[in-house]
């Protein structure tokens, strides 16, 4: 919440905090989903999840700004996220913990890479878009969720951490 | 006066009283006070000695492995090829003299003088070839990188299952810092980048290791060679070293209390977490925040690195063959001894894992001035929770939860386990040894005859 709050080093809050919730409670980690919201940093050289705002405020929506090639690889690095997300499928999980760490997930993944960043004039707008995006990414998680457990384990994190290097070398 | 306060305490642990861990702490405060090539390594090889005693292992068990981490921290701050290779050998004989008995032993102290047939003979080619006084500012990359090398080959005999804890910590440990800030002292650009690349791959590579000690052992020095090489490219914030180094240290400590006394799955809980209240986190994230700013697939080969070690600590599973072996460590679990120390480790890894990162990591330039916790509300909430801790153990998940998470096994790794075997048992190592020292020896009286000392 903090990190997402866009406190300092805030990328570094939001991934060790969710890590730090389901390896307490036992579930898996999800390294795909780590590795994008670490690769929005990478995207626009920071480890500030306000500095992300700041630069998608003024750019777009990570996912959206900057060359074509970057905008597909960071859209696979996207998608295999929700891959993983679903595949881990903490929001039908046991325990309350799980399930508010699956949500914050999602929330931040779609604030990092979907989202306009807040403005004062444009608050409502980023919200708007915020909130669409994050229901958006909750229903596809808990839809897909039934055939993502038959993508390999590996996949996610490889095409991911893939995508990241690649928007590393192309941006 | 850091060596000389750590001969005197070798001296002291000899003697076996346990005034030896006053005098080690103050080697350490002196290296960090004077400051220094390897003073990071010897402030924290001290520090971890003296710890060692506090948590009540026998300061005779640290005499002989003090004296060899004495010997290397020498042999890292000494300028004259010459006297490196020597001092370097006692460091090893003192390992191969402390290591335990049976064949357990024989092959960690085979593999250990295995890997210093690389150091010794680097010594040796850049004494002949530039000269005495030239170590290690010519050691060039490829002798950079065969200390790397040397390093990367001791880290599973840092924390090596069974007997060998104590060495492994002291010795071996000190050999490995020492190795990493010698080899980036000469390093390139180009070395610089590919060992701050290297570092995080040990990371992460340490995240997936099967036993508890070899993924602490690994990530501390990955973390090590990664600050190191950061900080040789002037990459901000710098000097991180030295918290790669404590953070390793309270791991070490960490595990050591994970399986005893009623703190000790907290402890556990804290090795586990892969994220927020690791000691290692306001490293990972020093090391995010000097990366990230660069351009170019390092970074973020960096940064991948370093989310695999954490995903991975917090997800592989980890087998029990890692206890250390420490008699008259700690309380046991029905001990009704008080949990004074633990308690102590235990707060001081919290408190690095949550709040150092709050005061050490940059703000960033679009930071809103997120308004923290005081620094008197982060120490009630660190005192509520050993205090919920210490009186509802529950709390903290057992050790033996169950985890899905697997270890990965390299094909090939077993392999070559076996060259670690030695072919003609103690007599190998003792002629290997003999090998090594005979080269120090020659290098050292050629040194002497061409009046280079």
């Amino acid at each position: 919440v903090a990190g997402l709050l866009g406190s300092d080093a805030g990328l570094l809050w939001i991934v060790g905090g969710v890590w730090t919730v389901r390896a307490v409670w036992g579930s898996p980690p999800g390294f795909a989903w780590g590795i994008v919201c670490l690769g929005a940093g990478v995207r626009w050289g920071t480890v500030s999840a306000a500095d992300v705002e700041v630069t998608s405020r003024i750019f777009g929506p990570s996912v959206a700004a900057g060359p074509v090639a970057v905008r597909v690889a960071l859209s696979l690095a996207l998608a295999a996220a929700l891959v993983s997300e679903s595949r881990i499928d903490g929001l039908r999980a046991q325990s309350w913990a799980e399930r508010c760490a699956a949500l914050l997930a999602l929330l931040a993944l779609v604030g990092l890479l979907c989202a306009p960043g807040p403005g004062h004039p444009q608050l409502n707008r980023s919200l708007a878009w915020w909130a669409v995006a994050g229901v958006a990414a909750v229903g596809a998680t808990l839809a897909m969720s039934t055939r993502s457990k038959r993508v390999p384990a590996w996949l996610p994190p490889a095409v991911a951490g893939s995508c990241v290097v690649a928007v590393a070398a192309l941006s | 006066v850091t060596l000389l306060a750590l001969v005197a305490a070798s001296a002291m642990a000899v003697a076996g009283t346990r005034l030896a861990a006053a005098v080690f702490a103050l080697a350490a405060v002196a290296a960090g006070w004077k400051g220094g090539i390897t003073a990071p390594a010897a402030a924290w090889t001290a520090a971890m000695a003296a710890g060692l005693i506090w948590l009540r292992v026998p300061p005779r068990r640290l005499a002989v492995p003090a004296i060899g981490a004495t010997a290397a921290l020498a042999a890292g701050a000494a300028g004259n090829a010459a006297v490196v290779a020597g001092l370097w050998t006692v460091g090893t004989a003192a390992a191969v003299l402390s290591r335990s008995k049976g064949e357990d032993g024989d092959r960690w102290a085979f593999g250990l003088l295995q890997a210093d047939l690389l150091v010794t003979l680097t010594i040796a080619f850049t004494a002949i070839n530039s000269g005495f006084s030239a170590w290690p500012a010519r050691l060039q990359d490829v002798g950079a990188a065969l200390l790397l090398v040397s390093a990367a080959a001791r880290i599973p005999a840092i924390s090596w299952p069974g007997k060998a804890t104590v060495p492994g910590l002291l010795i071996v440990r000190t050999q490995v810092l020492v190795l990493a800030t010698t080899a980036v002292r000469a390093a390139s650009h180009d070395m610089l980048v590919a060992t701050m690349v290297a570092g995080s791959a040990a990371f992460a590579a340490g995240g997936l290791a099967s036993t508890d000690g070899h993924r602490d052992a690994a990530q501390e020095a990955g973390l090590v060679a990664a600050a190191l090489a950061t900080t040789g490219l002037s990459y901000r914030p710098a000097g991180w070293v030295w918290g790669a180094m404590a953070a390793g240290a309270l791991i070490h400590y960490s595990r050591l209390i994970a399986g005893r006394g009623r703190l000790g799955p907290m402890a556990s809980a804290i090795l586990r977490g892969g994220g927020t209240g690791l000691p290692m986190l306001p490293v990972v994230g020093s090391l995010l925040t000097a990366s990230l700013p660069h351009r170019g697939i390092a970074p973020a080969l960096v940064v991948a690195g370093l989310a695999a070690g954490l995903c991975g600590r917090a997800w592989t599973g980890t087998s029990s063959d890692a206890e250390p072996d420490m008699e008259g460590l700690g309380p046991n679990v029905d001990s009704p001894e008080p949990n004074l120390r633990p308690a102590v480790i235990v707060s001081a890894a919290i408190a690095t894992g949550f709040f150092l990162p709050l005061l050490a990591l940059p703000h960033p330039p679009a930071g809103d001035g997120f308004p923290w916790p005081s620094a008197w509300v982060g120490a009630g909430v660190v005192a509520f929770a050993v205090g919920a801790a210490v009186s509802h153990p529950g709390l903290a998940p057992s050790r033996d939860a169950d985890r899905d998470g697997r270890s990965i096994t390299v094909p090939g790794v077993e392999r070559a386990m076996r060259l670690l075997d030695p072919p003609g048992g103690a007599a190998a190592i003792v002629g290997l040894l003999g090998v090594l020292a005979a080269v120090s020896a020659g290098v050292l009286i050629v040194g002497w005859a061409r009046g280079f000392l």
